[in-house]
């Protein structure tokens, strides 16, 4: 059967021990699917009048399977085309536990609905035109948002913001095709409609823009994905106990024999609204042992994944030349710090110095970070857009290359119709981040990422 | 009973214009008995607007006839008195060939081209209607003078008959064509059957008496100094004729002045014709009206033949009342003292919509009826000779039971002209443009008969040595631009011609190829440097011009091939998404309702071409994509 006249259903919040359990359901026949299950009465099964519910309105109801009476419920009618899906759709809030929900569930396929698929619901809205593919990716999003800064980027994109300056974009390489072409059309009447030197004007300010908002990623996916802090040093200067106060918990092993922590580990953490993936890593020193060596590669891979590093060393012992020797070119996003004050004394004159044990200063260092993280999610302030999702970072890089070539052909003389192509390349692949061009491919690979019942 | 029931014909060709002589030519050839039947047999071919063939696209398409085996090229080529490539100033892409042709003799070649055909049976008469067997198939015509005549297909290409009015003025005449009658049996006969028809305009410029033009205040247009025939078959005598001169002279103020004084008189403002006249082809006074801000217009002064005192006075279109025309004809340079032997005119006239056909141009309402040619809402002889290239074809092909026959949109112009028909219902009459050929750097015209060639060869279209001579080029390129791919030059070799072009020297050995690409390089003075000397295949390539120039738009376009070629397969892999043909998209209840619409109006064949009729969103396409791949 075609995806299109199935009736699909799934939870919209989690299956447990709750107070609710609210169940979706969206498709063309899911008012009369649900209508078989439905009764005004406890006592024995009288279906409602279905066909005078208006949109938009809920109802108390009682779920029978069959004679079975199952739970009390309240079911809210959507009438399409003003639904999510732009479908008919059915929200059923049942009592939460998986045991009600299984089911609810049961009943539901025996009448004929469908489990979705993941991001089915949103698949649906888009392909209704509810929603461009943007702004479904930003259904994903929201929802995945852990932090205020990603809830509103989520939002902006949800209401369509970024999808609008896409179009805008779009729109202007539209007009500099059509006048290029209308050129080549007008040939033989020898009207010169564009001069070269203003078209690229033009094509040298869309490039800036595509500069900007292609760079304003960098702080989109810090904002969407955390800030990947990692943690490193010589063995034994006290790496993981840092790791271990940030999470507030003892995480990570901490001993005195130097190399205690083999590999890394990994965890998320949220400090000044910011979130962050907070990297432990195993001590950097040459070494014979087979595994530590396979360590120290590893804490390698993640200084260079790192936003920002924090360098470990102990203030009672500043040999740090291994580390020193192995760091090339993240000095920028290093932030220094020597441990261990609580064994020094007063004898330390290091501007950050901190205790993990105590927690002495580790308040300073906390400060340190946020505001380095901070910096680095407002370095894209420039850009009133901000893009998050790979996938539209890419599109536009490979844009902003075909403009780039029209610029040069521009430069060297070339002719209209090879200027046409690369705007004409340039244009397919921003049109495919608001899903203008039809790709099955690409699709289903979006969709697919989505969590079930959205 | 009429005494002649029982003449049979596989085809019937109503019409003998530029569609119709494909048409009949292309069938006959193909070896079907073909009917042809005209309202004056010495309008064949007839050049009822300007005496050229060719320009931007519509050289393309010529081009692409002749390699498909239809006779438009070898016509022009045979009756043209000036042949130029245009736009040489731009990219090999955008390179049109373009013919002035003798009007007289336009008609007098192509009249034998169709006499040549041992079974093209001319007659004169006007077709009233077909008649249908009981599956409703066409199976006979009945004409004007209430002769019957059998068939297994027939194909309409009437032009601009169907209901046609003429507009001089506040004048209006019936008729297609100065002087000639309109066909109103055929178009009511159409509406009968359930066509639907739309209206559409076009028109012509004056005429001009040849001896009363200065032509010493104009400037001359001189054809090419190496004229370059459009067909493969020319290459014997060619050109046939002395070659003539145009001129270029322009309007002014005044002129502009003058005609506006008409408009109220204009059958096109007074809203008297309600047909949507051509964009690209506009009137004078439309010209005026739409680029108000230009104080003048650019007008070619075409001579109509070699011993015609006739000249066509291209720009010029015009509806106005004669008067008007005729004073401001003569504000122009050059003009001051013309004499105007006939006004313009527009023509309003009835065409089918064309998503009433098939991709083979076989209506879905009768079948075995073919329509090609401005009936279907182009404009240009060129468009239509293509349409009816492509449905004498078709019609042959069914008559034998073999596959149809359609060219992709990535193979030719022609398939391009076809499917925008098809899909983009026209709102005035179309017109090719290189622009409308989303694949155009390899759709070029210098490589029509490598392209189309295998299948004039395959229907029989093109003789087996004219077939070879193609195959022969076609490995003498590849073999030059492999040459110079894998090859290189060292300094010595080749530091003496770059330095005399002004190109920079090599101090290192470099590819040949990327020799080639550079701009200062002219491949064929490059071809004969001493480092070439005794070698055979330069040798080979250097004695064509046509391979040389060849290898050398290869080489240089070479990039933006390769990615032409990457479009060309994801477009394939769209085309070749299937829909089945009685598919009911009513059944699709997410599709939106304008998309549905016309998606049940076009009912297109593919995932590809649904996603090209207007008012199919992408998001319909991508509906109709995942329905079809479940």
């Amino acid at each position: 059967m075609s995806f299109d006249n199935r009736t699909i259903f799934a939870p919209a919040t989690m299956v447990g021990e709750s107070g609710i359990t609210v169940i979706r359901l969206s498709g063309m026949d899911a008012f009369l699917l649900v209508s078989d299950c439905l009764s005004v009465s406890y006592n024995e099964f009288v279906k409602p009048k279905i066909e005078n519910f208006k949109s938009h309105t809920t109802h108390l109801v009682y779920l029978f399977n069959g004679g079975d009476f199952i739970d009390e419920a309240l079911v809210t009618f959507f009438k399409a085309p003003n639904s999510y899906t732009g479908e008919d759709v059915v929200e059923i809030s049942c009592h939460g536990g998986s045991f009600i929900y299984r089911k609810v569930s049961d009943l539901l396929v025996k009448l004929g609905a469908f489990h979705a698929e993941p991001g089915e619901f949103s698949k649906r809205a888009y392909l209704n035109g509810k929603m461009d593919l943007a702004q479904a990716e930003a259904v994903a999003d929201l929802i995945k948002a852990k932090t205020d800064e990603a809830n509103k980027l989520a939002l902006a994109q949800l209401t369509g913001k970024f999808s609008n300056k896409i179009k805008e974009l779009r729109n202007d390489l539209i007009n500099y095709c059509s006048l290029l072409e209308l050129e080549l059309d007008f040939s033989e009447e020898g009207i010169d409609l564009v001069e070269r030197t203003e078209l690229l004007n033009k094509i040298n300010k869309l490039i800036e823009k595509f500069n900007t908002l292609t760079q304003s990623y960098e702080s989109g996916k810090i904002i969407k994905n955390g800030v990947n802090l990692a943690i490193i040093g010589k063995p034994n200067v006290g790496k993981s106990s840092i790791f271990n106060y940030f999470l507030n918990e003892n995480r990570a092993i901490v001993s005195d024999i130097p190399g205690t922590t083999r590999d890394y580990l990994e965890e998320p953490l949220i400090m000044g609204g910011i979130r962050f993936n907070l990297v432990d890593t195993a001590g950097i020193r040459d070494t014979q042992d087979v595994i530590e060596k396979e360590g120290v590669r590893r804490s390698m891979i993640k200084i260079d994944e790192a936003d920002i590093v924090l360098e470990v060393e102990d203030v009672t012992d500043l040999d740090n030349s291994i580390v020193n020797k192995s760091r090339n070119g993240y000095s920028d996003k290093t932030i220094k710090v020597y441990n261990k004050i609580d064994l020094a004394g007063n004898i330390t004159t290091k501007t950050l110095s901190v205790s993990a044990k105590t927690g002495e200063k580790m308040d300073v260092l906390e400060r340190e970070i946020i505001t380095k993280a901070r910096s680095l999610v407002a370095g894209s302030s420039k850009s009133d857009v901000i893009i998050t999702n790979e996938r539209h970072r890419d599109c536009l890089l490979k844009s902003c290359e075909y403009l780039v070539n029209a610029k040069s052909q521009i430069e060297q003389g070339g002719g209209n119709e090879l200027i046409s192509f690369e705007i004409r390349s340039a244009m397919d692949s921003v049109s495919e981040i608001i899903g203008k061009t039809s790709n099955v491919d690409i699709l289903n690979n979006i969709f697919s990422k989505f969590c079930i019942g959205k | 009973m009429p005494d002649n029931e029982n003449i049979y014909f596989d085809i019937i060709v109503i019409g003998a214009g530029h569609a119709g002589i494909e048409a009949a030519w292309c069938s006959s050839r193909m070896g079907c008995s073909v009917g042809m039947v005209t309202m004056d047999l010495d309008a064949i071919g007839r050049m009822s607007c300007n005496p050229a063939i060719g320009g931007t696209a519509k050289g393309h398409l010529v081009k692409e006839i002749d390699a498909l085996g239809g006779v438009m090229g070898r016509i022009a080529d045979d009756s043209g008195i000036q042949f130029r490539l245009l736009n040489k100033s731009k990219g090999p892409a955008i390179w049109s060939p373009r013919s002035q042709n003798d009007r007289e003799l336009y008609s007098k070649v192509a009249k034998e081209y169709i006499q040549s055909c041992p079974n093209i049976t001319m007659i004169q008469d006007t077709v009233d209607e077909l008649i249908r067997d009981q599956n409703g198939e066409v199976c006979g015509i009945i004409t004007a003078s209430g002769k019957k005549y059998s068939c297994k297909a027939v194909i309409i290409t009437s032009g601009t008959f169907l209901n046609a009015v003429m507009h001089v003025g506040h004048t209006q005449n019936e008729g297609g064509r100065y002087g000639e009658k309109s066909a109103k049996g055929l178009s009511n006969y159409l509406l009968k059957q359930g066509f639907i028809t739309a209206r559409l305009k076009t028109g012509t410029p004056p005429r001009l008496q040849l001896d009363t033009i200065d032509f010493s205040v104009c400037q001359e247009q001189p054809g090419d100094i190496e004229p370059q025939p459009f067909s493969v078959f020319s290459n014997g005598s060619f050109p046939k004729l002395p070659q003539i001169s145009c001129y270029l002279t322009y309007t002014n103020s005044q002129t502009h002045k003058i005609l506006e004084t008409g408009f109220d008189d204009s059958p096109m403002f007074t809203g008297r014709i309600t047909g949507a006249g051509p964009r690209y082809c506009p009137s004078i006074e439309d010209k005026i009206f739409r680029f108000a801000d230009k104080s003048r217009h650019q007008i070619f002064l075409e001579p109509e033949g070699i011993n015609s005192s006739i000249v066509y006075m291209n720009g010029f279109s015009s509806s106005l009342p004669e008067d008007v025309q005729y004073s401001a004809v003569k504000t122009i340079p050059g003009l001051e003292n013309v004499k105007m032997l006939r006004a313009g005119y527009a023509v309003e006239y009835d065409f089918l919509p064309t998503y009433q056909t098939n991709l083979t141009l076989e209506t879905k309402l009768i079948p075995g009826l073919y329509v090609a040619g401005q009936i279907n809402g182009t404009s240009g002889y060129e468009e239509a000779a293509a349409q009816g290239l492509i449905a004498g074809i078709n019609a042959a092909l069914k008559i034998q039971r073999k596959e149809p026959f359609v060219l992709k949109r990535s193979e030719a112009y022609i398939g391009v002209l076809i499917d925008d028909l098809i899909n983009k219902i026209p709102e005035e009459p179309y017109r090719i443009f290189t622009s409308c050929a989303e694949y155009r750097l390899i759709l070029r015209q210098d490589n029509a008969d490598r392209r189309l060639m295998k299948y004039g060869s395959q229907f029989g279209l093109i003789p087996g040595n004219v077939f070879d001579s193609v195959k022969e080029k076609e490995e003498l390129i590849n073999g030059g631009v492999n040459y110079f791919k894998s090859n290189f030059a060292a300094p010595k070799d080749v530091n003496e011609y770059l330095a005399s072009t002004g190109s920079p020297e090599l101090k290192q050995s470099d590819r040949l190829s990327q020799l080639i690409k550079r701009n200062e390089t002219k491949l064929r003075d490059f071809i004969n440097l001493p480092m070439f000397n005794g070698n055979q295949l330069i040798e080979q390539i250097r004695q064509k011009h046509e391979i040389v120039e060849q290898v050398e738009i290869e080489l240089r376009y070479e990039g933006y091939i390769t990615r032409q070629a990457e479009q060309v397969e994801a477009f394939n892999k769209m085309e070749s998404v299937e829909l089945p043909e009685n598919f009911d998209f009513n059944k699709i209840k997410s599709l939106s309702t304008e998309g549905r619409e016309k998606l049940n109006k076009v009912r297109p064949r593919s995932i590809g071409q649904a996603s090209r009729i207007a008012g199919v969103s992408p998001s319909d396409t991508s509906i109709l994509s995942i329905y079809v791949k479940g």
